[in-house]
């Protein structure tokens, strides 16, 4: 959504969502003491879906004047001259309010069975977290 | 350009969030694991038990509480059946457990402290032969399971020698030479033990182990499985690090000597031939292993011939050759 507060200031907001990519997850697992190994027993591919993805993003622009005044000294009345630079300022927000969208899991085990300190454990990257962000454009 | 993408994938990794997370996967069933193994001039060695959740307790008890007892396993060769009992580590006197271990390829202290339950027979019609096909048939409380594996006539490695790296001085690897028979499918893997005992000490926790044998049974290092795909009928030299017991570290498998072999060694190597439906699960095995905590580990689970579980019935043709690092 956009909306122009006035001529030179515009707001804008974004709200993005789609659903969990699909996902094969470790289901089960057995040790195999001939190999002291934890082996992974994995489900049936793309059997799961991961967290839904969603999150706002928002932006304000400022437009500067595409125009400067000036007298004109033989007349001398003021008059607007086209500016040969025009630009503009944009201070946004992405991923507002800072969800860890799952980008992908992957999945450890350490330790050993024979010393007791065996550990299995999930983690999830998230790609970017809330991002402002100021923007300085111009044309000419 | 595959470098690139690499490092570049590896940057979006370490650059952006991680955080270790929980999951509340839905119940599923479980299965029956079979892992055993029958080798020239051994006798069987069974193990069975459960799979269990993923994320369930990792303690000891949970994980040999999934032991399957009182089942009832029978081997056949074609020629003869014989019944497997089921014999426990709680139950052997201590003076027997190092020989066990070297069977079973499990530490000694292991079997000292825990529980492990295999099924196996002292019946020397039950010690591996080679060319035979060897059959399983087990009934459990609940369920029935079958698998079956071949015993492949050992092919041996000639040539098998110590080589020192000449930066190194005094560690290297391991060589010998295969000349693979021309029938297609063979499978190989290859491990390695040695006999000798540390002659020092090193930094705590392991300074207590002069006199000890460095290595208790016979160890497989990473990419020791391989098959005669690409070299049929061929020749082939090949060289081993030193492996280490699954995440299980020795007193020298940190610091400079880890992968190594080091001179005043003596090494037994095991060289087995095994048929390509085991070389199949144990090379799928070693990449799960490998990749085990990758972010770009691709999820594959480990090829099964049994019916009615999961796992490995294998069967190893064995050759020795001692070799001394000098």
């Amino acid at each position: 959504m956009q909306y122009d507060i006035t001529d030179r200031w515009n707001v804008g907001f974004a709200f993005v969502y789609a659903t969990g990519s699909a996902i094969t997850l470790p289901e089960k697992r057995y040790f195999d003491p001939i190999e002291n190994r934890l082996i992974t027993v994995w489900s049936d591919r793309n059997a799961y879906r991961l967290p839904s993805y969603h999150r706002a993003d928002i932006s304000i622009t400022f437009n500067g004047k595409g125009f400067k005044t000036i007298k004109n000294l033989e007349t001398g009345e003021i008059e607007k001259k086209k500016k040969k630079v025009v630009s503009t300022w944009n201070f946004s927000v992405f991923n507002l309010y800072n969800r860890k969208n799952p980008y992908f899991l992957f999945f450890d085990y350490s330790g050993d069975v024979n010393s007791g300190n065996l550990d299995v454990g999930a983690n999830q990257v998230s790609l970017f977290p809330i991002l402002p962000s100021i923007t300085w454009n111009f044309k000419f | 350009m595959k470098l690139l993408l690499v490092l570049l994938s590896a940057g979006i990794v370490f650059g952006s969030c991680s955080k270790a997370i929980e999951f509340d996967l839905p119940e599923v069933e479980q299965d029956v694991v079979l892992v055993g193994k029958i080798e020239s001039s051994n006798y069987p060695i069974v193990f069975l038990s459960k799979t269990q959740g993923y994320f369930e307790p990792t303690s000891t008890e949970s994980i040999f509480g999934t032991s399957i007892h009182n089942a009832n396993v029978t081997m056949n060769d074609g020629v003869n059946e014989i019944t497997l009992n089921e014999l426990c580590s709680a139950d052997i006197q201590d003076s027997l457990l190092p020989l066990v271990s070297k069977v079973t390829g499990i530490p000694e202290q292991s079997l000292q402290f825990f529980n492990y339950c295999i099924y196996t027979s002292l019946d020397p019609l039950a010690i591996g032969i080679e060319g035979r096909t060897y059959s399983l048939y087990i009934e459990t409380e609940t369920d029935t399971l079958t698998a079956s594996t071949i015993l492949p006539v050992g092919v041996p490695l000639v040539n098998t020698r110590f080589e020192a790296f000449e930066s190194l001085d005094s560690l290297g690897f391991l060589f010998g030479t295969l000349v693979d028979p021309p029938e297609e499918g063979n499978g190989y893997r290859w491990f390695a033990q040695r006999i000798n005992s540390y002659k020092y000490n090193y930094p705590a926790p392991y300074d207590n182990v002069v006199g000890m044998q460095k290595d208790a049974f016979p160890i497989a290092p990473f990419g020791s499985v391989f098959d005669d795909k690409f070299l049929n009928g061929l020749s082939l030299e090949i060289e081993y690090n030193r492996g280490e017991v699954g995440n299980l570290e020795g007193p020298d498998d940190e610091g400079p000597e880890e992968g190594y072999f080091k001179r005043g060694d003596t090494v037994v190597i095991k060289f087995t031939t095994i048929d390509y439906l085991t070389y199949l699960h144990l090379r799928a095995l070693e990449d799960q292993a490998a990749t085990n905590g990758s972010p770009f580990a691709s999820p594959g689970n480990l090829p099964s011939s049994i019916v009615g579980g999961i796992g490995l019935w294998a069967g190893y043709g064995v050759r020795l050759d001692t070799v001394i690092c000098n």
